[in-house]
């Protein structure tokens, strides 16, 4: 100690002789100061300042094309003596919107169509936890419901919250399923014990987003139990076909043994005598219903094949995507995919996983440097069609029969370099070395959830950064196809 | 965005340049005061959405700033009544450069700097609603005054008493600290 005697600070000794230094000097400038460095350590949130911009941007274009057009109506005002003209010039314009009509009608016949992604909008990120967080929306979309940490949140179109909807003590609540008319919620409660039912909740015509929050509570106080699930069993992807008439879920011990089941809530009859209102569609997890309700899709996991020694870490499981028919169960591949979501207009949105190379830095050649090569998931979409019978048989890819080849991009689940990317890059650059390196991070970057809204304007999307889950919204058109990528 | 319009500083004030200028005031406001730094950020575009949609009825009574931060402070309000919860901004982490060399002197910013946060949570709300007005929305005293509807005397003997209600709060604690050790 005595050898360190000028490299060691006795920090109370010091901070009391600075305190005597200031109450000699006066405490209150250096409050003042001190004041002012509390504000530095707030940070100021850099990326919601452009992201809000580009919002607000938004909300004024279209305010104000709105008015423009309130305008326009309201100088259009009859003149007497012009109805003539007025009248020709009305017929012109019909005629001329039914001849667009027809020639939209036949382009869009013989052209082939493809869903494009438009702008991606992040709605909301929260704190992850061990569930997935699979949204449901009211039928204008304009509400969206998800479960975070066993309670209900509600969140508005911008990604405004309101207060959470919280369970008794000892229970959860679960991938909620807001019904295609509105009236209805379906969910999961987790009760005190550990095991599952599914509930039924009616709710009012005149909710909205101010009163919801309030009548969810008294609801779910109330809640008729429509199905109890076996112990042990977990209950996910809850989903409302679009009658309204059934609700498909997967049910089984996490990770393996899961199966899909049908449970018919009202509208249709059992089957048979004797039969019960729920029957199974067989293994699988992520249902999706088809427009027309008469089929399913769902996921299945298989074993990958073992990989080359050398090469990076492939993916341990593949996934494929099947159609299964409701009531007979006849079943048909379509491809490898995974998180399926049948849209009403007919396309089916997916998952692909391929493994994706990062460029991380260039060589003074060009070349790159350091990269990541990882499985990327990107969301996609192919046209399958309003009713599950019309679906194309699948073409030979390779070695596989697959429908979903080629499926128009929707959104990628990249992430910038992250702290285990930027840790690597600063070793090898302290090691001196300069000549290429890969590196293949175990885990896998991909969505957690991908749904579309009630109309199918628009995807929903949830893929997990860092220690944030981040819900966004990706809106999609029907365009004529110009190339796949 | 919406057309500009005459604040009383006498300038042409469009809503972009509101936003450029007033963003990092209402989102570190807000971020201060909010225990979960996501809800803070929710208010943020909630507090922007909200002043959009009034900027044309803004009639420059008062500085543009304060009535965004009327707006700003009216909806913490209602965020805070609906939450009826204390507010926790421990969860914040303390990440300031103290702008010294020297490491005791740096050690020594941080431990008092924390110290000071810990020791805002307990003053009350009036001396708080003023202090982060202050130091997190920048506002002057005539305009925190206006925020908050008292007039610019009483806000400036509400921030005196608080600094020295903060001094006092620190000494006990220093004290404290110099019998422990």
């Amino acid at each position: 100690m005595t050898d360190n005697k000028d490299k060691v600070t006795d920090i109370e000794g010091w901070k009391k002789a600075k305190g005597e230094k200031n109450d000699e000097e006066g405490y209150l400038p250096l409050l003042l100061q001190h004041m002012r460095k509390v504000r530095d350590t707030v940070p100021v949130n850099n990326v919601l300042r452009e992201e809000l911009r580009r919002e607000l941007a938004r909300r004024s274009r279209m305010a104000g094309s709105a008015a423009a057009g309130a305008a326009e109506t309201a100088v259009e005002q009859p003149r007497p003596g012009a109805m003539p003209r007025r009248k020709w010039l009305f017929s012109g314009i019909v005629c001329a919107a039914v001849l667009i009509a027809l020639i939209f009608v036949v382009l869009k016949n013989s052209v082939p169509m493809a869903l494009e992604a438009g702008e991606t909008r992040i709605l909301s990120r929260f704190r992850a936890d061990d569930t997935v967080p699979a949204p449901t929306f009211d039928p204008a979309g304009s509400i969206m419901m998800l479960t975070l940490r066993g309670s209900l949140l509600l969140l508005d179109e911008t990604g405004g919250q309101s207060e959470p909807v919280i369970p008794p003590p000892g229970e959860k609540y679960l991938c909620p399923a807001w019904s295609p008319d509105g009236k209805q919620l379906a969910l999961a409660r987790q009760k005190e014990g550990g095991s599952q039912e599914i509930i039924l909740v009616s709710l009012p015509a005149d909710y909205n987003w101010g009163n919801l929050n309030g009548i969810l509570r008294a609801a779910l106080a109330g809640a008729k139990v429509l199905q109890e699930i076996a112990p042990g069993m977990n209950v996910s992807s809850l989903t409302w076909s679009p009658d309204g008439t059934a609700l498909a879920y997967t049910a089984g011990q996490r990770g393996g043994g899961e199966e899909v089941y049908i449970l018919e809530t009202g509208g249709k009859e059992a089957k048979s005598p004797g039969q019960e209102k729920t029957y199974s569609l067989g293994p699988g997890r992520h249902p999706t219903w088809s427009p027309d309700v008469s089929a399913l899709v769902v996921q299945r996991d298989y074993p990958a094949p073992v990989a080359g020694a050398s090469g990076p870490a492939e993916n341990k499981e593949i996934s494929r995507l099947w159609l299964v028919d409701r009531e007979t169960g006849r079943e048909r591949l379509l491809g490898e995919g995974s998180l399926p979501s049948w849209g009403s207009n007919g396309y089916l949105a997916y998952v692909d996983l391929k493994l994706k190379e990062r460029v991380l830095s260039y060589l003074p050649d060009g070349s790159p440097q350091f990269t990541v090569q990882q499985l990327t998931g990107t969301a996609r979409a192919v046209y399958l069609g309003k009713k599950a019978s019309e679906v194309k048989p699948p073409v030979k890819s390779g070695e596989a029969e697959t429908l979903l080849k080629g499926g128009q991009l929707l959104a990628t689940a990249d992430t910038s370099p992250g702290a285990v990317e930027l840790e690597w890059m600063r070793r090898l650059e302290l090691n001196g070395v300069r000549e290429p390196r890969t590196l293949y991070p175990g885990q896998t970057n991909t969505f957690e959830y991908i749904g579309f809204g009630p109309d199918a304007r628009w995807l929903a999307t949830c893929r997990r950064e860092g220690d944030t889950v981040i819900l966004s919204r990706v809106f999609v058109d029907e365009r004529p196809l110009k190339g796949v990528e | 965005m919406p057309s500009a319009q005459m604040d009383t500083e006498k300038e042409i004030l469009s809503f972009e340049e509101l936003y450029d200028r007033q963003f990092d005031a209402v989102n570190r406001y807000l971020r201060y005061r909010v225990p979960d730094v996501w809800d803070a950020d929710d208010l943020t575009a909630a507090v922007f959405i909200k002043a959009m949609e009034k900027f044309h009825s803004f009639r420059g009574e008062a500085p543009v700033a304060v009535w965004l931060f009327r707006i700003c402070h009216n909806t913490y309000v209602d965020y805070m009544r609906s939450r009826r919860k204390t507010v926790d901004i421990s969860e914040v982490a303390v990440a300031a450069d103290s702008g010294s060399d020297q490491p005791e002197e740096a050690y020594l910013h941080l431990e008092e700097l924390a110290q000071l946060r810990k020791q805002l949570e307990s003053i009350p709300l009036d001396y708080r609603d003023v202090i982060s007005l202050r130091y997190m929305g920048d506002l002057k005293f005539r305009q925190i005054a206006q925020v908050l509807g008292k007039t610019e005397s009483a806000v400036r003997m509400i921030h005196y008493r608080a600094l020295r209600l903060l001094r006092s709060l620190m000494d006990r604690d220093r004290g404290e600290c110099s019998r422990d050790g």
